[in-house]
């Protein structure tokens, strides 16, 4: 604490005087000659405690007074919050801008939507700082718009232009930790961190307190210390939302004559009590670019709907789907879903059964594969051909797209380099365990990297007393397999194994480490289904047969499912190329290309390639991405759609209270514009003028003096 | 203890100052005694006290009250009872003259309460001298200091005023013991007139007073306030010194008064109650109140009493 006229907080020696009249008092005084001595002193007896501390108080409250009166007139300034080497010039800013669609939420008045209030605000903060170096960072974790630092406020005001609000829901900690990263190595002694945001409840619920301790730890142990400032661009109400969405399809494939229906879904996001009952809306159907069908609904605040969509394509290749809603208000960033499917021949598979081979496991394999006959080639995802009947390595380069080993013991020199090499090229492998497997020619197979886990030599077995091997009953994470966590694609958990092949997971191959994984397991942790990928091919490793004698798997409804979606695993990958927000999108392609994704509405730019981008890329922002024509290089996927999280929907805002909190969390200085920033750091810095506190504090003594002195000395006359 | 006769208590014996207070105070009572009596026929105060000598016929004209209504259940005849001593009531006045007597404030114009209670003792002692009754005097603190046995005779009055104008107060007061030690010295039936501020344990004096009432004496006390005490009008720091003993206490006034008022209204009511359960004539006056009117008060009282009974 500071103060402005330090010669006048002399005058607190005032603060004597009542002290020095009170001692006065207490020798001068009257005496009187007392007849009614007994009932003064019983009334002394009863009040002397109440007397003494009223007696101590008026002291207490008149010696205060010249105190405050001094303090007042000496004008303290509060620098406790004052921190060292705070100026308004050379400040480092890194400032955060929470790009999530419901940014985008419109003004039902007509005002500006969050993203430009808090584009407006962000300017006027960066402008204030004469010579402070600005960067800009993402909240959705996106590559920002404005690369790197500057001090030219022209360049930060482009780059801050170019933040289009479209991201899902953000992962504000990760985002957070990046750019105190960011701001830590700036030099300056003035670190300023500033995050815009709407601040809703489903960004910003879900941080737990450790993290914002963390985080406050990281601010805090800086130094100098780093300031945080939230600048809340909340919308004076929530309001409503209504969102659309594709419902992930089974299977992105489909087949030409295929016909099949898309769920979409429709949800209403709103409090109950908004007064407003139903709302009519309209659903508009694209495929190509080109309008199909609409339909319309009525929704109830918080309901939903789902509709669907049917398609049958003869032409090959990809397909755009889209829904969307038109002139409803709320959040345009989840107004419109894309979804893409590829339409394509069934899928040439070659058998190689085993030397156990029975006629009912061939019949089982051909039966899930394809479940409506053989001659429906509209319906069935895969064609099955048989190897009996020909030369083996002349039918691997007959181009199938998977092979399929039943239980093979080895295959001749000749067939097994058609194989590796039809792998290596792209080719899908699904190899089914069986009792008389040659385990030297599978751990060539292994030590070449094209098997993801070593055979063991002996077969394991339950014998009826101890009880059958079941699958390890969880909730599986493995892409394409998680319909296997529901009912609808039949009890996984309840296959009873009599006999099987272990697979070694310890040994796992070093040449595979990187790409293998377990996609099922049995009870006792054991691989049952070990993944890997060789060359530009997938190989898939099972440790049980098709064999009747082996276990009832081929008896359970849950067969057919487990099996195609084996066999989509081993000769495509099969990862879906419909994503949600914020997931990581695996692109494949030659090291030595780069390209870029393009989104096909807002024009943002999704680079990848050898430029040192990753080719993992987290991708926020809902719609379709697709190469650029004359960029087109080999990368897999060639296009992808992003969906909104349904959770960005939700307009639900962070209470007041709720807000305060987090701040309190982050040790962080809460704002609602740049005056209010301004007028922060200018405290900061320059310290807090109190004397109208002290002045209020002075009157309220004076009242307090007199109101007391009139209690203890009431009635007197 | 004193006991002063009628020779002793010659004139020879009384300083100038105390000569000229009895003639003032004389003057003062014969003032207000024909004020009070002016124009009144019947004296207030009836001799109840006298001994029993027998029975005679109801003839008419006799007081409805000498009748023996025991007599005319057991004989179906009306007889009224008889007394030895006709002549007039025992009075005794006794007068408190502990240290807190001594208290006269400013609206009193330094009038101590003991001066007070002694001029109203020699009213009521003119009082009922003059209406023939005996009057005797006990002068009391912790104890007995004075006694005059009561004598009926105008010449007794300036034995009484001698006395009375010879009285100090000063030390401590037990006013039960004091009265105790009265109770001793009165033989026969009559008045007990107790002048006093009452200053001590409402139980001791409770019970003295009970005792009194026992023995079928009419009681009649005379509480003294000086108006200070009623009202506690202190403003600056003030040390409070005990008339009676060395007790003294420094405070502010203005802190105290309301728990001191408190206080004295609870003493008030005690004093009151107590009275009021033995049927004694309490009647409080304050030091700048005529006694006069004070005298007028107790006449009104007695009288409305006696209304109250027939």
């Amino acid at each position: 604490m500071s103060f402005l006229n330090i010669f006048l907080l002399g005058g607190a020696a005032a603060f004597l005087a009542p002290l020095l009249i009170h001692l006065l008092n207490r020798t001068r005084f009257q005496s009187v000659d007392w007849g009614a001595m007994h009932l003064l002193e019983s009334a002394i007896q009863v009040n002397s405690r109440r007397m003494q501390w009223e007696s101590l108080l008026l002291l207490l409250i008149r010696c205060l007074i010249p105190l405050l009166l001094a303090f007042c007139l000496a004008r303290p300034v509060l620098t406790a919050v004052q921190l060292a080497g705070l100026s308004g010039s050379g400040r480092a800013f890194v400032f955060l801008l929470d790009d999530s669609f419901s940014m985008d939420q419109g003004d039902p008045a007509g005002g500006l939507t969050p993203s430009e209030r808090a584009k407006r605000e962000l300017l006027a903060v960066s402008g204030a700082g004469k010579s402070s170096v600005k960067s800009l960072a993402l909240l959705s974790r996106q590559v920002s718009p404005f690369e790197g630092t500057t001090v030219d406020d022209s360049r930060f005001a482009r780059g801050l232009s170019k933040v289009r609000p479209m991201a899902g829901r953000s992962d504000p900690v990760s985002s957070l930790e990046a750019a105190i990263d960011q701001l830590r190595d700036a030099t300056s002694t003035n670190k300023q961190l500033v995050l815009a945001s709407d601040f809703r409840a489903a960004d910003w619920s879900g941080v737990d307190a450790a993290s914002l301790a963390a985080l406050r730890e990281r601010l805090e142990e800086a130094n100098p210390p780093m300031q945080l400032t939230l600048l809340s661009l909340q919308p004076g109400s929530a309001g409503e939302n209504i969102s659309v969405r594709f419902e992930e399809p089974e299977d992105f494939r489909m087949i030409p004559g295929q016909a099949k229906r898309f769920s979409v879904t429709v949800k209403r996001f709103a409090a109950a009590d908004d007064g407003e009952t139903q709302r009519d809306l309209e659903v508009f159907f694209e495929v190509d670019g080109r309008a199909v069908a609409s339909e319309r609904l009525s929704l109830a605040p918080g309901a939903s709907e789902q509709l669907s969509l049917a398609c049958e394509f003869d032409t090959m290749g990809w397909h755009n789907l889209s829904a969307s809603l038109q002139d409803i208000g709320g959040m345009p960033g989840d107004d419109r879903a894309e979804l893409i499917v590829q339409v394509e021949d069934p899928v040439r598979v070659v058998r190689v059964p085993g030397a156990q081979r029975t006629r009912d496991a061939g019949d089982f394999l051909r039966l899930a594969l394809m479940p409506f006959g053989e001659e429906n080639t509209t319906e069935n995802r895969f064609r099955v051909t048989n190897s009996v009947g020909g030369v083996l390595h002349l039918k691997f380069r007959e181009e199938p797209e998977l092979v399929i080993l039943e239980g093979t013991s080895e295959l001749p020199p000749k067939a097994t380099e058609a194989l590796q090499e039809f792998v290596l090229e792209g080719g899908g492998l699904l190899i089914f365990a069986g009792g008389e497997m040659d385990l030297r020619w599978y751990e060539s197979w292994r030590e070449a990297g094209m098997l993801p886990a070593q055979y063991e030599n002996t077969l394991a077995n339950r014998s009826a007393g101890q009880g059958k091997m079941k699958l390890l009953r969880e909730t599986i994470q493995t892409p394409g397999f998680s319909i296997f966590n529901g009912s609808e694609a039949g009890d996984l958990f309840s296959l009873d194994f009599k006999s099987w092949r272990p697979i070694v997971a310890e040994a796992a191959n070093e040449k595979t480490a990187g790409s293998s994984y377990t996609a099922l397991r049995f009870e006792d942790g054991s691989p049952a289904v070990q993944v890997c990928r060789a060359g530009d091919g997938m190989v898939v490793q099972c440790a049980f047969s098709l064999l009747e004698s082996w276990s009832n798997l081929p008896q359970r409804p849950v067969f057919v499912p487990l099996i195609q979606q084996l066999a989509k695993m081993a000769c495509r990958g099969d990862v879906s190329p419909n994503l949600t927000a914020g997931a990581t999108v695996q692109i494949q392609h030659d090291a030595a290309q780069e390209g870029k994704f393009m989104h096909q509405r807002e024009g943002l730019e999704l680079p990848f390639g050898s430029d040192g981008l990753s080719s993992q890329v987290a991708v926020m922002a809902p719609g379709l991405y697709r190469q650029a024509a004359e960029e087109q290089v080999a990368a897999k996927p060639s296009q992808f759609t992003v969906q909104s999280d349904t959770s960005e929907s939700d307009p639900t805002l962070l209470s007041a209270t709720e807000l305060q909190e987090l701040c309190g969390s982050l040790g962080a200085t809460l704002v609602k514009d740049s005056q209010e920033y301004e007028r922060s750091a200018s405290l900061k810095v320059n310290g807090r003028e109190i004397w109208r506190w002290l002045l209020i504090g002075l009157l309220v003594l004076l009242f307090a003096e007199i109101l007391l002195g009139r209690l203890i000395t009431k009635g007197a006359i | 203890m004193s006991s002063v006769s009628q020779d002793k208590a010659s004139s020879a014996n009384l300083s100038e100052q105390d000569r000229d207070a009895v003639d003032r105070l004389q003057l003062f009572a014969r003032g207000v005694v024909e004020g009070v009596t002016g124009g009144r026929h019947r004296s207030p105060f009836r001799g109840s006290s006298v001994e029993f000598k027998e029975h005679r016929e109801y003839v008419h004209g006799d007081e409805l009250r000498t009748i023996d209504w025991k007599l005319y259940g057991k004989s179906d005849r009306l007889f009224i009872r008889q007394y030895e001593d006709e002549t007039n009531l025992r009075a005794t006045i006794v007068l408190d003259q502990s240290g807190s007597m001594k208290y006269g404030g400013k609206k009193a114009d330094g009038l101590t309460k003991h001066e007070y209670a002694v001029r109203l003792a020699a009213c009521m002692s003119m009082l009922l001298l003059s209406q023939q009754d005996a009057v005797g005097l006990s002068t009391v603190d912790t104890d007995v200091q004075q006694n005059l046995p009561p004598r009926s005779n105008m010449g007794h009055m300036n034995l009484l005023l001698r006395v009375l104008a010879s009285s100090r107060p000063g030390g401590e007061t037990s006013l039960g013991v004091a009265l105790q030690r009265v109770a001793s010295k009165v033989k026969r039936r009559g008045m007990l007139i107790l002048i006093s501020d009452c200053f001590d344990a409402i139980e001791s004096l409770s019970k003295s007073l009970a005792y009194f009432r026992h023995q079928g004496h009419d009681v009649i006390l005379f509480q003294i306030w000086d108006q200070d005490e009623l009202e506690f009008p202190f403003r600056n720091r003030t040390e409070f010194r005990s008339l009676e003993n060395a007790s003294k206490h420094l405070l502010d006034p203005g802190a105290l008064r309301k728990a001191y008022l408190k206080r004295v209204e609870e003493f008030r009511e005690q004093l009151e109650t107590e009275t009021s359960k033995l049927r004694i004539d309490l009647v409080t006056c304050t030091t700048n109140e005529p006694c006069g009117e004070v005298i007028k008060r107790l006449v009104a009282k007695r009288q409305r009493g006696k209304a109250k009974k027939k």
